[in-house]
């Protein structure tokens, strides 16, 4: 019997805890199928298994969704780059899975954001022109999912959305893992 | 804010003002189905109340000027199937009672039934109730009322408010939300009813002591039925709320709310509801896209200097010492064939060199001729001799000439094929 409170209270959390009741744990993928959706089983940073709501893998959610300005949020280009060098400093092997990856400072990734845009080319020292904004970009990935919930330790953790993406999203930014921004030192 | 009053005033449906009227000429009806089905008819005589008001003839109108005035409005076949209907009823009546004329007048009693039926349209019977107490209360000001009568007209009212009150009491406890909402419309009045009540039984302590409790007993009605409206209006609201209903509200109470509200009472309505959190369609592809478009281009760097040449010969006037002393070389073969003279025929030297001594005859007496600073000119002749047993087999002609100044010709030939 699909559960749709239970899928109701998944979307609103974005993650829940993996039913220990086998039958809930049926009705409440019943409810994600009925709905079109996926449950994704993924075992978050403290170690823990947690469900999400997901995509079917063969459902181009950015050829439905990312088309036009209403029916999705569009991310800014400042998102998405401070997003690439989240992913690089957390991810520390491409052989690896990216999520849940490695806690990385927010300073790493503000330096990793600088040396892709050539801030600090000129002078030497780094520009903190750019910083709100990377700052916002962070607030913003932490609320939209992509990152984890800021701890209050200045440490940034990949969020479940990353799980959420399908295998051939992983090849790709496996395969220009290098052109992905990083900080010095940064294999 | 309270919008329990407007709460009462969206209009209702169509299929409701029948049921409407059907209930009110049932005390009078022969048959159940007295009231005609098709809200048409109502409209033909709509149509024909408005012809009388605004032509306004006097002695009437005839048929054709009626159906001709009610063609905007009503069918044709609709207003000549209703005519003489209104005629044998008497709605329309003919303007002199002879048998040669044909103009109708409209019966000022229809008159009123049309006005009542838009009143029953608007708000139903309580504002009837209301004209009663009015009236009743303007005749017993004026002395024109007789105890009978009054005793009569409050015993009436009293009965209405209290039908209606439990009507009212029945439809909060029984009946569907559906059924509220049609019935919200005829109930506009409670409080105003309630003060003309008590105005009334005022007036009527001062003019007839004897009928206070009788009074007294319609405003207790009155009561009654006020605080029905208020279990109503507590049960719409309580429905509307709980299923965010907005269409309970006017636009221009949206406009109100939207302008006066805060926040925090604005956000009412939506405290229990669930959102989303916050989202974003987002795929490596456009990740990868973004990184690709704002990665740094290369830095151009300029090519480094090249180094202090040494010191020693330059090589441009190495170059140009080469070049002089080519042109005194070929100069000097040249001179050498002509032998002081103005001409050399070489052809004969050609044959007898062989292949490699001629082709070298060949290239440095051209090259003497290439060369504006050399003053000699070489012909070829297009003959051809041939010499099967000689060291050359094929040979063109060819004569070595002086000439004066070939430097200065030589530039203005090349002037004219570049402009060419």
């Amino acid at each position: 019997m699909p559960d749709p409170l239970s899928l109701a209270r998944m979307r609103v959390n974005r993650t829940v805890p993996v039913p220990l009741d086998v039958t809930a744990l049926a009705a409440l993928r019943g409810a994600a199928d009925f709905a079109g959706r996926q449950v994704i089983d993924l075992a978050g940073h403290d170690g823990i298994r947690v469900l999400m709501l997901g995509w079917p893998d063969d459902f181009d959610q950015g050829g439905v969704f990312g088309q036009e300005s209403w029916s999705a949020r569009q991310a800014p280009p400042s998102v998405l780059l401070t997003l690439a060098a989240c992913i690089r400093c957390c991810w520390p092997s491409p052989e690896e899975s990216p999520y849940p990856g490695e806690p990385a400072p927010e300073e790493r990734i503000m330096a990793a954001l600088e040396r892709f845009t050539h801030a600090d080319r000129d002078s030497g020292a780094p520009r903190r022109g750019a910083r709100p904004a990377w700052k916002s970009a962070l607030r913003f990935l932490r609320a939209c999912g992509f990152l984890a919930p800021d701890e209050g330790n200045s440490q940034v953790r990949l969020g479940p959305e990353i799980a959420a993406w399908s295998e051939a999203d992983i090849r790709q930014l496996r395969d220009r893992y290098g052109d992905l921004p990083g900080a010095v030192g940064d294999a | 804010m309270d919008h329990r009053a407007d709460l009462l005033l969206t209009p209702e449906a169509p299929d409701r003002y029948r049921e409407t009227l059907t209930a009110f000429v049932a005390p009078v009806a022969n048959e159940a189905d007295a009231v005609a089905k098709d809200p048409v008819v109502l409209q033909v005589a709509e149509a024909i109340y408005e012809a009388f008001g605004d032509i306004g003839v006097d002695g009437g109108l005839t048929r054709s000027q009626l159906a001709a005035a009610c063609r905007e409005s009503v069918p044709a076949e609709t207003f000549e199937s209703r005519f003489d209907l209104f005629v044998s009823m008497g709605l329309l009546r003919r303007n002199v009672e002879k048998s040669h004329q044909m103009r109708y007048v409209l019966n000022p009693v229809s008159v009123a039934a049309l006005l009542v039926y838009a009143r029953l349209r608007e708000v139903g019977g309580v504002e009837e109730i209301m004209a009663l107490l009015d009236r009743t209360k303007q005749e017993l000001m004026s002395g024109e009322i007789t105890e009978e009568t009054l005793i009569e007209r409050l015993t009436r009212a009293r009965r209405g408010l209290s039908i209606y009150a439990g009507h009212l009491q029945h439809l909060v406890r029984a009946r569907s939300w559906d059924e509220l909402v049609a019935e919200r419309t005829q109930h506009r009045s409670a409080d105003a009813l309630l003060t003309e009540a008590k105005e009334l039984v005022v007036a009527v302590s001062s003019r007839f002591p004897d009928l206070v409790g009788l009074g007294a007993r319609v405003v207790n009605e009155a009561l009654r039925y006020s605080a029905a409206v208020n279990d109503f209006c507590d049960r719409l609201l309580e429905q509307a709320s709980a299923r965010r209903d907005f269409s309970m509200l006017m636009p221009e109470q949206y406009l109100s709310a939207a302008l006066n509200c805060g926040v925090d009472e604005l956000a009412v309505p939506f405290a229990r509801t669930v959102f989303d959190p916050p989202g974003m369609v987002l795929t490596a592809e456009q990740l990868m896209a973004t990184v690709e478009e704002y990665r740094p281009r290369p830095v151009r760097r300029r090519p480094p200097r090249p180094p202090d040449l040494p010191a020693g010969s330059d090589p441009v006037e190495e170059v140009r010492r080469r070049a002089r002393a080519e042109r005194e070389r070929i100069a000097a073969l040249a001179e050498l064939h002509l032998q002081g003279g103005n001409e050399a025929e070489l052809t004969s030297r050609i044959r007898g060199a062989g292949w490699r001594g001629a082709a070298r005859i060949v290239t440095d007496a051209l090259a003497a001729h290439a060369n504006p600073d050399v003053p000699v000119e070489a012909e070829l002749s297009e003959a051809l001799i041939v010499d099967a047993v000689g060291p050359v087999s094929h040979v063109t002609p060819m004569t070595l000439r002086r000439v004066p100044h070939r430097g200065a010709a030589a530039d203005v030939s090349m002037r004219e094929d570049a402009n060419a």
